[in-house]
């Protein structure tokens, strides 16, 4: 497991260094790469500055606002759709296919509608991490055991209750593996609306560089993101790995 | 059989009219100027399918998607069976894929532009840079989960390594190259499109994008609607077909 580690660690600082060396040595044009030493400098300088700081809290914030609702959106979804089986067989095409489709080709209309600001953003987010927890919902409505339905009705609780003291405590693993997936959801979505039209946060900023011709602070603020969107991942693999271990 | 077929048909035709008074709902409570109903979408969808401007941009891209996808494929198949095959290989090489995956990659979109340029060749990669990632791990997936007693069948049997590919390996992972063909088919349009928004002048991206500057919401919503009904209904086949295969599959 550690010689793995050292190898996998070995083999990225080779490329690593191997880049900076193409770079320096003249091979790729400047206005195209920049040596990885001078992204990390850029990097550090995009950092210190509090407009970066402040693009980088606008989209952690947007992702943050689109998982809240999305979880209450698709956890809604999710038990209602539970609750009504032949509604549930009829729509399970499409949520079969939902990731299929291009929905992020919503976002001008989004964009009309809502006008331009946050608005659209976090709602092309909600649309992309919303059936990720709908999808958790229904698989752990499904497995609850027949034992805690039987204890709800002996305690004589009613629909509602039972709902919450019951059902979703039960299904709680994995509503909570749903929502780690639907966090990578929202964040591919709210940089990619970033990217596209918005006026502020770290994918706009980054767009922004590219246009205006500053390639260092583009590849240092890609690589802030780079790393945010790493260690968020990370951290979301460990939840999920600790849940399936509870589960 | 065919009565549930039937009863499925209905009830997947009721969802869709439910979706569409839905719209029309919205439409006539935000304004038709701002979300146009189904009726003035499916009119603007008619007129631009006989549009020559319109069928070019569609050449477009449906060019650049069939060649992105087969390079995602082939290229997807090529790498998984590298990974899957040798377990060294795939350690170095999947956990890279896996963060790739989970990355926005809609953030590498000017080094894309700075390295490839306006065109083609910018859209396809970016197709490819979607699609692939998955496809490898999916097939790196399906070669290590083959279970061992097919190797020993195919030991005692003496079977060529020829004979053990055609006849075992093909056959025992071909659910999950469709499951995986039904994957690369979604992600890639994604890339393609998304390629196209930025990295070029021709195509369904680029006419989306045009639209927004133009603020032409029927065009904007007409093209949504084709996108939604391609991707949507070319993935409920290949859902349909990986399920056939899987259900025939001596695996499951």
């Amino acid at each position: 497991m550690n010689a793995r580690r050292l190898r996998g660690l070995g083999i990225a600082g080779g490329i690593v260094i191997a880049l900076e060396l193409v770079c320096r040595a003249g091979l790729v044009r400047p206005t195209d790469l920049v040596p990885p030493t001078t992204m990390v400098a850029a990097m550090l300088r995009a950092l210190a500055d509090t407009a970066t700081l402040e693009d980088l809290a606008t989209t952690v914030a947007a992702v943050a606002a689109s998982v809240i609702l999305a979880f209450f959106v698709g956890m809604i979804g999710g038990v209602i759709l539970h609750g009504l089986p032949r509604v549930r067989r009829a729509c399970e095409p499409f949520i079969a296919s939902y990731y299929a489709l291009p929905l992020f080709a919503l976002y001008p209309v989004l964009v009309v509608i809502l006008g331009v600001g946050r608005a659209p953003v976090v709602f092309t987010g909600v649309l992309y991490a919303a059936m990720a927890v709908l999808i958790s919902t229904l698989s752990g409505l499904d497995h609850i055991r027949p034992v805690f339905r039987k204890a709800a009705r002996v305690h004589r609780l009613s629909p509602l209750g039972t709902l919450l003291r019951v059902s979703i405590p039960a299904c709680a693993t994995e509503i909570l593996g749903g929502i780690t997936l639907a966090v990578s959801y929202a964040f591919v979505a709210v940089i990619a609306s970033e990217f596209l039209l918005a006026p502020a946060g770290i994918g706009h900023a980054i767009a922004d560089a590219y246009t205006s011709f500053q390639i260092e602070r583009m590849y240092g603020l890609m690589l802030v993101l780079a790393l945010l969107v790493l260690a968020i991942n990370g951290a979301l693999r460990k939840v999920r790995t600790r849940l399936g271990a509870v589960a | 059989m065919t009565l549930s077929r039937t009863s499925r048909a209905l009830e997947v035709a009721a969802v869709c009219i439910v979706l569409l008074v839905l719209w029309q709902a919205a439409a006539s409570w935000i304004g038709g100027a701002t979300l146009p109903g189904p009726m003035p979408t499916g009119r603007r969808l008619f007129a631009l399918l006989f549009d020559g401007r319109f069928q070019r941009d569609l050449a477009a891209t449906a060019g650049a998607y069939v060649v992105a996808l087969v390079l995602t494929m082939a290229g997807g198949l090529l790498l998984g069976i590298v990974c899957g095959g040798w377990r060294s290989v795939g350690e170095q090489i999947e956990p890279a894929l896996l963060a790739l995956i989970a990355t926005p990659k809609v953030m590498f979109y000017p080094v894309i532009l700075l390295f490839f340029g306006l065109g083609d060749s910018a859209k396809i990669f970016f197709g490819m840079l979607h699609g692939l990632p998955t496809i490898v791990i999916m097939i790196a997936n399906a070669l290590r989960s083959l279970p061992p007693i097919y190797r020993k069948v195919a030991l005692t049997l003496k079977l060529s390594r020829h004979q053990f590919a055609v006849h075992v390996l093909i056959p025992a992972v071909l659910p999950e190259v469709v499951a995986s063909l039904r994957v690369s088919f979604a992600l890639t349009l994604l890339g393609v499109l998304v390629g196209e928004m930025f990295a070029s002048t021709r195509g369904l991206g680029h006419l989306l994008f045009a639209s927004i500057g133009t603020n032409d919401q029927p065009t904007i919503l007409a093209v949504t609607v084709l996108l939604f009904a391609f991707a949507g209904i070319g993935s409920t086949l290949l859902l349909a077909l990986s399920r056939k295969l899987a259900s025939a599959s001596p695996i499951s």
